[in-house]
């Protein structure tokens, strides 16, 4: 028993001592690139979330019993959008002026264009500040809903309302543009000329063509193909969401990236894309595919640049590249692969505490 | 004192490794060719030629001590390093000679403590390692100086840090014998712990290359325990050159010294535990 005792001891001796040296060599390291800064991502919708999107549903007695028309339940927004597989990406304006991010923006361009919001206000009735609920981007154009009974639609810009006639369309569809016509031209598509259009006092939309323009009036009205939106529902999370073909992605890549541009292009034809803004802006991507060997090739691909971009920020001593880069990562999925990016509000506060400092006194008063 | 007498027995076992003599024989080869080649003029502490085998291979009013402090630096990473290398092949083989049977079965039956067999043959080999560097670095300073009148001890007291360094090598190459009595597994293991020690130097940098998570904690989680010999080979040099940036190297040297202890400990509880 005694023996056994003292072998154990020195196991124990061993371990304590290892332990210990450890310890002791490991004072005096640089401990910045060893430290873990703690970023929420949005991975799924949260209570809040899903209750935004209940309060978003139209009811389905409510709109046949107001209209008379055949408009689907559901968000409006979505239905607005082009049909699955398209790049469609909503941002929720309203949510992102209330967030952190949104205030300093604010502050930022008080403080170098003295009264924007207040001179947009005055010339088109729309408040940038309180009006607005969302922005969507897709291929066909934008659409902005919100609250719009103020807006002055008789003041509208020549370019964008041509001879500034309104042409009704549908349930609640007013069209300010030239080309539209109420029944498509004979033997071909409108003009592909921007068309500015709105849906009763909720939507404002700039279509790329009048005949796009059309095709989100009939979405809205419930008369286009009963196919799903590129957005669902349950994809409305974070303060921007949306989906991204690879194709339209790799338009925001630098040209001389060839080879990376190729791979984009074939192995991911989906990229969901989650932005959150409660607190750091953290961007979530999940990246999704059908060749899961090509997917895999993209998923090794930005690991590496990440961790190539990792080791020359270090070696060059840039600490900001080096923070973001940090928390910048890819997380493999059975799927496909996530991608976490992030844009923490200390590093964001300090980037646009410079902004506009000529009139920084001028931040310092509240924005309404 | 069994430690001691066991300690010395390893030193005249080593009188007979053609290896050992080789390395002596090159120190000493090296001095003397530097010595009687390399000439230095040195006017007002100032270094105004460098001649090496007659051809001029500097001139110009470089200070002296600068001078020294770049070749003092560059002969602390050789012996460090150089040390490192040779101390690893040359000495692999004693612990495994030591178990071979036969030889192992008389060492247990004499007076000793199994402990003191284990930290005999590590102090015998340590005490060989400090010599070489002793001998290394005592005879170029001891060149430099006659030639050009400057005296420094610290590249002595580097060199000694490369024995710091030996030793938790050697230490865990000790254990690595009492597993498998394989020189060549031996050497392997010393080998792969100098990389890996260099890689542990530079962890935290190295570190940044992996993405937070999994991958990055169990690179610093594995990196922690080994010893830092590029941070301590870096140490040395700076120490040696009187580089501006001297960083307090007590805590890294004494991480290195209860390393070893741990390791001797591991090999105690080995030893312990073998049928011979």
């Amino acid at each position: 028993m005694k023996l056994r005792q003292r072998k154990l001891g020195w196991l124990f001796a061993a371990l304590l001592l290892m332990v210990a040296g450890a310890f002791l060599m490991g004072r005096g390291e640089p401990s910045a690139s060893a430290r873990h800064r703690t970023v929420s991502f949005p991975r799924a919708p949260r209570a809040e979330e899903i209750r935004r999107m209940r309060d978003r549903q139209i009811p389905t007695s409510v709109v046949a019993a107001t209209h008379g028309n055949p408009i689907k339940s559901g968000d409006p927004l979505l239905a607005a959008l082009p049909r699955a597989g398209k790049t469609a990406l909503v941002i929720e304006a309203n949510a992102i002026r209330h967030s952190p991010i949104g205030e300093l923006l604010i502050q930022c361009f008080a403080r170098e264009g003295g009264n924007v919001f207040e001179q947009a206000r005055d010339s088109s009735g729309i408040d940038w500040l309180t009006d607005l609920d969302r922005v969507a981007i897709s291929e066909e154009g934008v659409i902005v809903s919100g609250d719009f009974k103020n807006a002055r639609w008789d003041r509208l810009p020549s370019w964008l309302s041509g001879d500034g006639s309104p042409h009704s369309y549908g349930s609640h569809g007013v069209a300010y543009s030239e080309a539209f016509t109420e029944a498509p031209a004979e033997g071909g598509s409108s003009r592909p000329e921007q068309a500015l259009g709105r849906w009763g006092d909720q939507m404002v939309v700039i279509a790329k063509s009048a005949g796009q323009l059309r095709g989100i009036f009939d979405r809205l009205d419930g008369r286009g193909r009963n196919e799903p939106p590129a957005i669902s529902e349950e994809m409305t999370y974070g303060e921007i969401y949306g989906l991204l073909t690879g194709d339209a992605l790799v338009e925001f890549l630098p040209g001389d990236q060839i080879g990376f541009i190729d791979l984009l292009r074939r192995a991911a034809p989906r990229i969901e894309l989650h932005v959150d803004t409660t607190e750091d802006v953290a961007i979530f991507a999940h990246v999704r595919g059908g060749d899961r060997a090509q997917l895999r090739d993209l998923e090794k691909a930005i690991a590496g640049l990440l961790s190539a971009g990792r080791l020359q920020a270090q070696i060059g001593n840039d600490t900001v590249l080096q923070e973001l880069l940090d928390l910048a990562r890819v997380v493999s999925r059975s799927d496909g692969f996530d991608l976490e990016l992030a844009l923490p509000l200390p590093f964001l506060q300090k980037q646009l505490a410079t902004c506009g400092h000529a009139g920084a006194k001028d931040a310092q008063q509240p924005v309404r | 004192m069994n430690v001691v007498a066991i300690g010395l027995d390893v030193l005249r076992e080593a009188r007979h490794r053609y290896w050992l003599v080789a390395l002596a024989a090159a120190i000493t080869l090296i001095l003397i060719v530097l010595g009687v080649t390399l000439q230095l003029d040195v006017v007002d502490g100032a270094l105004a030629s460098t001649r090496l085998f007659g051809a001029v291979v500097g001139t110009g009013d470089t200070s002296a001590d600068i001078f020294f402090h770049s070749v003092f630096k560059a002969t602390t990473y050789v012996i460090f390093y150089g040390g490192l290398l040779f101390g690893i092949v040359a000495c692999s083989d004693f612990a495994p000679s030591l178990l071979s049977p036969g030889r192992i079965e008389s060492l247990l039956a004499l007076p000793v403590r199994r402990w003191e067999l284990l930290a005999g043959t590590f102090a015998g080999v340590l005490s060989l390692s400090v010599a070489g560097a002793l001998y290394g670095a005592g005879g170029l300073t001891l060149v430099l100086g006659l030639k050009t009148g400057i005296w420094s001890i610290r590249p002595i007291a580097a060199s000694l840090l490369a024995s710091v360094a030996f030793a938790a090598v050697y230490g865990t190459m000790l254990v690595t014998s009492l597993f498998v009595r394989s020189a060549a597994i031996s050497a392997a293991v010393g080998g792969m712990l100098l990389i890996a020690g260099i890689v542990a130097g530079y962890r935290t940098t190295i570190a940044t290359a992996f993405q937070q998570g999994f991958g990055r904690s169990a690179f610093l989680g594995f990196t922690f325990i080994l010893p830092r010999i590029s941070a301590l080979a870096d140490a040395s040099a700076n120490f040696a050159s009187s580089a501006a940036d001297q960083t307090p190297f007590s805590p890294l040297l004494a991480g290195f010294l209860f390393f070893v202890a741990g390791m001797l400990a591991i090999g105690a509880w080995k030893f312990e535990q073998r049928d011979f």
